[in-house]
């Protein structure tokens, strides 16, 4: 009877606060993780806008002056193909740029007419 | 009897230090998990800013009227343009003053007549009309508006027009009456694309300390005149000439053959306008770590407006 009615001893409390530490030290690794995935989406974000800005300087220029290439800006790689025909051009895009788990490619396709 | 025991002073005072510790690394801890939430919401409001900033810039350049109007003014921080707000069709080749256009929407589904905004007697609207009767002959032809009003739709767009159905009538739908100033273009036929346009401008103004992409409406004619600036998105870096790695907006034009375009005369031969808008947190904030920096960003974006000469 004595033994059941007996409180934790020191011992235990303490383990016990370490034990919630330990826990609540794990928090601090989610930061990491959030900023990692935070510097990922902007690099998807300029990814995006890079592409839609190359197809409107594709756009402003004549379709007969319009050229294949590639570039790196900012970690993003971009490389694309035009390719022309009677009354419209196309110009392929593929912009990549690294993630945690690799490289990480989006496709753009965009049609353009020709006057 | 030793199981009544106390602990004794030497244990307390081990117990209390490991809560000391233990507790102290937690504040830390949970101190810096904090500040990093909120530099990071800061960081994500600068990114959210430079893509409002050059997705307005972008849609709306877009549909300006540049190789009719122009650019009335291109500076390396403000651009003046004729702003697509809407279109529609003719219903009925018009008599007298006023041309008639059908609903928003109508039971067919189709959509006939957009209005980003309502035009009004500041607003240009832009018809395509046949001089002389020929097809070939068609051109857009231009008109200020003297009256911009919904009107029911039997004395309006009846359903003999073909453009709406007595579906419409029974539901209520009301078409518009457009009144044209001085007066109506010869030439337009039912079935007319319609377009209206706003002469506005956007710039970088200062509002007490910070700095905000701006929009004020213009006089449709004659020389610039412009009411007052709204903030359209921001804040952003402060004016800084266009060559300045810390502008807060810069504007490049170029004409088709990729070469820059400085002379306002020459702004009809426009074809692609660059902007970089770049914006900063307004404190420092502390994104690895302990170190405290202010978190800078920027966007560069080209433009092709779409109504351009070719």
């Amino acid at each position: 009877m004595e033994k059941a009615r007996r409180g934790f001893t020191l011992i235990e409390v303490v383990i016990a606060i370490v034990l919630l530490a330990a826990g609540a030290l794990a928090l601090a690794g989610t930061a990491a993780v959030t900023a990692r995935r935070m510097a990922e989406s902007g690099r998807r974000s300029s990814a995006v806008s890079m592409a839609r800005s190359r197809a409107e300087v594709s756009m402003a220029s004549p379709c007969g002056s319009l050229a294949s290439g590639s570039e790196t800006v900012r970690g993003v790689q971009s490389a694309w193909v035009a390719t022309l025909a009677a009354a419209s051009a196309e110009l392929s895009q593929r912009v990549s740029y690294p993630t945690s788990r690799g490289q990480r490619s989006d496709d753009f396709l965009t049609a353009a007419p020709c006057p | 009897m030793q199981r009544n025991a106390g602990f004794t002073l030497i244990e307390m005072i081990v117990a209390t230090a490991i809560a000391a510790i233990v507790g102290t690394t937690l504040m830390v801890t949970l101190r810096r998990q904090e500040r990093f939430y909120s530099s990071s919401a800061q960081m994500l409001h600068v990114r959210a800013q430079l893509r409002d900033g050059g997705d307005i810039l972008t849609s709306d350049i877009r549909g300006a009227a540049i190789e009719r109007y122009g650019l009335p003014l291109m500076t390396d921080t403000a651009v003046e343009f004729f702003g697509t707000i809407g279109s529609s069709v003719v219903c009925e080749t018009p008599v007298g003053q006023t041309l008639f256009l059908p609903p928003d929407t109508v039971s067919s589904g189709a959509t006939l007549t957009s209005l980003l905004a309502t035009p009004d007697t500041g607003d240009i609207a832009l018809i395509y009309a046949m001089r002389g009767g020929v097809p070939d002959s068609a051109q857009w032809v231009d008109a200020r508006i003297a009256a911009f009003a919904t009107r029911s739709l039997s004395t309006s767009c009846p359903p003999s027009t073909g453009f709406a159905s007595s579906a419409d009538v029974a539901a209520g739908e009301r078409g518009y009456a457009l009144t044209l100033m001085p007066s109506v273009p010869t030439g337009i036929r039912k079935g007319a694309p319609v377009r209206f346009l706003r002469r506005g401008r956007y710039s970088l103004y200062a509002s007490s300390s910070d700095w905000y992409l701006g929009y004020r409406r213009c006089n449709a004619v004659g020389s610039s005149s412009c009411g007052t600036i709204q903030p359209v998105s921001g804040p952003y870096l402060s004016y800084r000439g266009q060559e300045s790695p810390d502008a807060g907006l810069a504007f490049h034009y170029f004409d088709a053959s990729g070469a820059e375009v400085t002379d306002g005369a020459s702004s009809r031969l426009v074809s692609r306008i660059d902007i970089v808008l770049r914006g900063a947190t307004a404190r420092e904030v502390a994104l690895s770590g302990d170190a405290r920096v202010r978190y800078r960003d920027s966007a560069v974006v080209s433009v092709s407006p779409r109504n351009r000469a070719r």
